[in-house]
């Protein structure tokens, strides 16, 4: 069963690079390409069951796919430019800019993810009735989603009033939530 | 699929801003991450490396309660006193020894029962807590290496947002030129692995920040109670019905085999041992399940009592006890922590190519650049430095930092990225030389696990590829 899940993935991955190819990407090729390769969670799953068999179509796609680029290689050298070696002073002004980041999306989002999480798993947790340690995970979880997202935007975004306002209304809704 | 992914384009002034993210967010912490994603790599097996180190130990994937009893007797007989809870390490097809723990006191069990060696604490040691927790205290190193976790998530959300053409760039792989080689690597590394690597690092941020989760937790539900926390996530002692004086370990195994007949076991625990109060538990593993095992109780008479319910409890409870084994890679067989380790190391390359990147589009070189290289090869030569001197006492992570110094000072005195990099990857590469041979050299005469001369295979052939990387480059030793 191994063999055939596989197959049908190896299938699906050279369907996806035939279609890449192609100068002019036909959609409905390459969502074929996609259900094949979607098509073979099926086996891995009859063999090695739910758990595992995902795990493992995932880990194989990555292997199979990396074949085809490198098949796909191609060398064209080129000089590399001479540099010069300079000493640069770091930028006082950037460096308290970076602090304030730092500070707003370490421990500032750290808390209010945490506050913000507490209350959407409070809510579903009275409307679904959740048992404790679903609850508890589920507010991991959540928290564990929400301030990677968090970090990628207080430090994409400058230091304006749009990422403020949201902390300040996460903090304020977990707060009163859970305290108020 | 094209035209689909074309409706979803994003702005130019996000892309901007993601990649400036991306960008900042990588250069505040490329070494820590790079030191974490590597070690993490290699103590993927740490099972094969502890083997390694102590080659000579006797092993066996059956046992017998005889036998277990055999050693409790002589453990008990070692120590002064009597520790609260004893552990039982059942072997297994991946670590086929058996040894017995308790207070800290440890040592392996021969096939008869009898105690032979304590496990050695140095080089594999080293290499886990430094994955672990940096070698920080505990609690610190833990919620430290959980937020470089959380960091590489967000890494992943923005390097996704700032490269558009990652998916239509999705098999390409442009060569030879400084840039591009580094942008195409970084990128096909990354795109073709994406859910392994969310998965390792919501896994790691998991396991690193429970702790400090269960601080803020408890503090704002259980009344700064944390005990009571764990009760509920992860269950509480039983209640023993049947107090006995004698642990019968035999009855215990037997019922188990009835109970769970697909049960492995893989450790017992006895509890409160030679009180009243004493109860045994076996933790098996369950076929096709990520969790870690699930725990079967019984009083010391081998009467069944209950089980934790990690495999039939609670999703949640069910989530918080597979995480371990999908973060390690120890599941499924040997086949899966070798595909970890190689993922582990691309994860690694997609680290020291990231900030490869941004050196080559600057317009001139600084010492960023000789740290950067000194970081790079540096740290897996001080790994393999600290793995060669042990065998000698020294303490494994003073070498590693010893030599990581040395060789951060002499990058900065040479001045040369290119130059120096050649070097410590020959250094590199005649360091595992010499481990092999000298590995060998000390255990000729001995009966050795099969899997010693893996491992030394294993880095012969690193040290070989690298010897041959060393031969294609070696105009860069001359410039």
């Amino acid at each position: 069963m191994i063999i055939i899940a596989l197959i049908i993935q190896i299938t699906g991955v050279t369907l996806l690079y035939q279609s890449w190819r192609k100068p002019n990407r036909h959609v409905v090729k390459n969502i074929i390409a996609w259900i094949v390769i979607m098509a073979s969670l099926w086996p891995w799953q009859q063999e090695m069951g739910w758990e595992y068999g995902t795990s493992l179509w995932f880990l194989a796609i990555p292997f199979i796919a990396w074949v085809f680029t490198l098949k796909n290689r191609e060398f064209r050298s080129q000089e590399a430019p001479q540099r010069l070696r300079k000493h640069i002073r770091p930028d006082k002004k950037r460096f308290t800019h970076a602090i304030i980041k730092v500070v707003i999306a370490g421990p500032l989002a750290l808390m209010a993810c945490f506050l913000f999480s507490s209350f959407i798993s409070q809510i579903l947790n009275h409307s679904l009735g959740l048992a404790q340690a679903d609850h508890l995970i589920l507010n991991l979880v959540l928290l564990l989603l929400l301030w990677p997202i968090s970090i990628y935007w207080f430090i994409a975004k400058r230091v304006d009033w749009r990422p403020i306002a949201v902390l300040v209304t996460f903090t304020l809704s977990g707060s009163i939530w859970l305290y108020g | 699929m094209v035209k689909f992914m074309a409706s979803l384009k994003l702005s130019k002034t996000t892309v901007k801003k993601s990649l400036s993210a991306h960008r900042n967010v990588a250069l505040a912490t490329a070494g820590l991450l790079y030191l974490t994603c590597l070690t993490g790599a290699l103590t993927v097996f740490f099972e094969e490396f502890q083997r390694w180190e102590q080659p000579n130990i006797e092993e066996y994937t059956d046992y017998t309660p005889a036998q277990i009893d055999t050693a409790i007797e002589e453990f008990q007989q070692r120590v002064s006193s009597t520790p609260e809870t004893l552990w039982v390490v059942l072997p297994t097809e991946a670590v086929p020894r058996m040894h017995i723990s308790g207070d800290g006191q440890e040592w392996f069990i021969n096939k008869d029962g009898s105690l032979s060696a304590p496990p050695l604490e140095v080089w594999t040691t080293m290499l886990t807590k430094l994955h672990v927790q940096l070698h920080l205290p505990e609690n610190i190193g833990l919620i430290l290496v959980g937020i470089l976790g959380v960091l590489l998530f967000s890494l992943i959300l923005s390097g996704l947002l700032s490269h558009p053409s990652i998916f239509k760039d999705a098999f390409r792989w442009r060569r030879g030129r400084q840039v591009l080689t580094q942008v195409d690597l970084h990128n096909r590394l990354s795109i073709w692995a994406l859910p392994f690597y969310l998965m390792i690092s919501f896994t790691g941020a998991f396991i690193g920040l429970l702790g400090l989760y269960s601080f803020f937790i408890s503090a704002a539900f259980y009344d700064n109670d944390t005990e009571a926390l764990l009760h509920d996530v992860y269950g509480g002692d039983p209640e023993i019905s049947k107090v006995s004086g004698v642990l019968n370990i035999d009855a215990a195994l037997q019922n188990l085999t009835s109970i769970a007949p697909q049960a492995d076991p893989i450790y017992l625990a006895i509890q409160n041992i030679n009180t009243d109060k004493q109860y045994l538990e076996i933790a098996a593993t369950l076929p096709q399940r990520l969790i870690y095992s699930e725990i079967y109780r019984f009083n010391a008479d081998g009467s069944f009592i209950n089980h934790q319910q990690f495999s039939d409890g609670a999703v949640g409870q069910q989530i918080a006890y597979s995480v371990y084994r999908l973060h390690f890679g120890h599941y499924a067989g040997q086949w899966v922590k070798i595909i970890y380790g190689i993922l582990g190391l691309a994860l690694s390359v997609i680290c020291a190519s990231g900030i490869n990147i941004w050196l080559a589009r600057r317009k001139h070189e600084s010492l960023l650049n000789d740290l950067w290289v000194a970081t790079v090869w540096g740290l897996p030569l001080s790994l393999a430095i600290s793995a060669l001197l042990p065998f000698y006492n020294w303490v494994p992570l003073w070498v590693f930092l010893a030599a990581e110094l040395i060789v951060v000072v002499f990058a900065l005195f040479m001045k040369q990225a290119l130059k120096t990099r050649w070097l410590l990857r020959a250094c590199l590469a005649a360091t595992l030389l010499i481990i092999v041979v000298r590995q060998e050299a000390v255990y000729l005469n001995e009966t050795v696990t099969p899997m010693f001369h893996q491992v030394n295979l294993t880095l012969l052939v690193a040290s070989l590829i690298l010897i041959m990387m060393l031969f294609q480059q070696r105009d860069q030793c001359r410039a």
